[in-house]
């Protein structure tokens, strides 16, 4: 799965930690910081949803996080 | 930045939204839940860009409005705490109107004293009994003004 390309001034890391944990069960993610991103490497824990729709509902969820924040 | 981060919330249970810094601005990428048309594409970009619209008029609004909301919730939160000299004054000096031979159980005009009691067993509510006569009262009595 291609990795998640965050801008940290949109996406704040604790928007990105929250989110982190509330996908816990569902996938792993390794985070690396690139200068003003953080790329995100998700690993699917099951085969119930397709890496492609976790992958945008990460990305999701973390901007609603990031929203709420403001 | 608030009105796209205020736009895009409304917009993640319809689609996939996803922000990026483009220079100084942001790029937005929307993205359907189900496989769009351009058409559907279109129109849902032009959601987002009415949504962004509706989200700065009411940052605006509400920054412009913003002391008068502050006095409003001031006010009534200074009223509740019951400490106010406002709309609780305005009420002792009410109360202070009655004289205290006054009782709010006082009733003069007899309203609180039910049918059977005021006019006995014979006297019957116009819907449970006939219609009386014109110009004869209900219970039998007659009008004051004859």
């Amino acid at each position: 799965m291609e990795p998640l390309r965050l801008h940290r001034s949109i996406y704040p890391p604790k928007a990105i930690s929250d989110t982190v944990k509330a996908f816990e069960e569902l996938l792993q993610a390794e985070m690396v910081k690139e200068g003003e991103y953080q790329i995100i490497t998700l690993r699917p824990l099951g085969s119930e949803h397709s890496p492609a729709t976790l992958r945008h509902e990460f990305a999701n969820y973390a901007l609603g996080r990031a929203a709420r924040s403001r | 930045m608030d009105a796209v981060y205020g736009a895009s919330y409304v917009f993640i249970d319809r689609c996939y939204v996803y922000l990026d810094k483009k220079g100084k601005g942001i790029e937005v990428v929307l993205r359907g839940k189900e496989p769009l048309d351009d058409e559907a594409l279109e129109a849902l970009c032009g959601q987002f860009a009415n949504e962004l619209l509706h989200q700065v008029l009411r940052a605006r609004l509400a920054k412009r409005s913003g002391k008068v909301r502050e006095m409003i919730v001031g006010r009534a939160l200074f009223s509740a705490e019951g400490s106010g000299a406002g709309f609780e004054g305005e009420l002792e000096d009410d109360f202070d109107d009655f004289g205290d031979e006054d009782d709010y159980l006082d009733d003069p005009l007899g309203i609180a004293v039910p049918w059977e009691e005021k006019y006995g067993d014979q006297a019957a509510p116009l819907d449970q009994g006939e219609a009386p006569a014109e110009g004869e009262h209900p219970a039998g009595e007659k009008d004051s003004h004859e």
